[in-house]
């Protein structure tokens, strides 16, 4: 598994907006930190394709060299508007590394990103 | 004579206006039913404010007293959209789904791509029983009407919804809930305004207008909400009353 620190990337050039009418109609800024956008890779390790909301997960490992799960979140959108965009229920294997980039969960305890500007497989291809 | 052929005429033209065919022709032609059947999309603003014509923000003078304390008190984490239950009117048309409207003579059958969610409208003058003073439901109880060019639903008996008015923040509606909407075509577009009125959470009538577009094929259905899937967005919040005992969600027993 390749491991990439968390990176913690200040200011907003390259919080790209996606899906901004739905993201914002579910309050997520109670959720996450919007005034910070980071980076992560790990390995898939759950990816369903449902509704309310799309169920991924991913593991990272951290500086520390402590493997933590963490949820990727689409906001508030649906399985529906995501298989517009052109996402399946294949879209994700498990084990396979991506790349996601975000605004970081406040919680202490679970750590999400709200994901900003899509996902990447491993060899920078996005996804869908 | 005359008298016995006008008699006749009359006994005749008498026989003729009691029979039911023409009891009908005596009456004023059936209103010509508007065709608002379809699948809609997600609507938006008429006033050109996006969706946020859809959203009561905390601060909106519309709200009572009584609802911003309700807002400052519920804990999120017990909203139950984290168990799948699904969302009511008006909420169901702020989030970004279709929904398809099919009229029938006696009803009208209003489905939602959001939840799984479809609701009977029991068009007036069918005879449709009302329910039982007993009886509420998390859709309300709808009939509905048509006036013109517009199909009319009225909708009460409404269970009280912690999310029944903004299930994202928080808002309620009582067992006081009327929402109103009204469904009008504009050429190839639909029409909706939806107004709400509930006293105990609301200051006046809620009055909000959309528009919508045709979609093209059905409803992205089954829904299925899964409950794991639900819950993740849980191990992110904060509950607002962390002395208490931590919440044991019910579980559905396993196939």
């Amino acid at each position: 598994m390749k491991i990439l620190r968390p990176l913690v990337i200040a200011g907003f050039g390259l919080a790209v907006m996606i899906s901004t009418a739905v993201v914002a109609h579910h309050s997520t800024n109670d959720v996450y930190d919007e005034s910070k956008t980071i980076q992560i890779s790990g390995k898939v390790v759950a990816w369903r394709l449902v509704n309310p909301h799309p169920f991924l997960v991913i593991e990272v490992v951290g500086p520390d060299g402590k493997a933590e799960r963490w949820d990727l979140s689409f906001g508030g959108s649906a399985a529906a508007p995501l298989r517009r965009q052109g996402y399946t229920p294949d879209t994700f294997k498990v084990g396979e590394i991506i790349n996601a980039r975000g605004n970081p969960a406040l919680s202490s305890e679970m750590k999400g990103v709200l994901i900003r500007g899509g996902v990447t497989r491993q060899d920078g291809t996005r996804v869908p | 004579m005359v008298n016995r052929t006008v008699i006749v005429s009359l006994i005749v033209a008498f026989a003729i206006l009691l029979t039911p065919g023409m009891t009908i022709l005596s009456q004023a032609p059936a209103a010509k039913v508007p065709n608002v059947s379809g699948v809609w999309g997600w609507g938006r603003c008429i006033d050109g404010t996006g969706f946020n014509c859809m959203l009561i923000e905390a601060d909106s003078p519309l709200l009572t007293k009584r609802a911003r304390s309700f807002v400052a008190a519920f804990d999120e984490t017990a909203a139950p959209k984290y168990d799948c239950a699904p969302m009511s009117i008006p909420h169901l048309y702020t989030d970004p789904y279709a929904y398809k409207l099919e009229q029938r003579p006696d009803r009208v059958i209003i489905s939602y791509e959001k939840d799984d969610v479809v609701r009977t409208v029991w068009l007036d003058g069918h005879g449709h029983k009302r329910p039982a003073l007993n009886q509420f439901f998390v859709h309300g109880y709808s009939t509905g009407r048509y006036e013109g060019e517009t199909l009319v639903v009225e909708t009460t008996r409404f269970t009280f919804d912690p999310m029944g008015l903004n299930a994202d923040f928080k808002m309620p509606t009582s067992s006081q809930k009327k929402v109103t909407e009204r469904f009008t075509r504009e050429g190839n577009a639909l029409v909706l305004e939806v107004t709400t009125e509930d006293p105990f959470f609301l200051n006046k009538p809620w009055v909000y207008r959309v528009r919508s577009q045709p979609t093209n094929g059905e409803l992205a259905l089954p829904w299925d909400c899964d409950l794991e899937a639900a819950r993740q967005s849980l191990l992110l919040i904060k509950t607002n009353y962390p002395e208490d005992p931590a919440v044991k969600r019910i579980e559905e027993p396993k196939n």
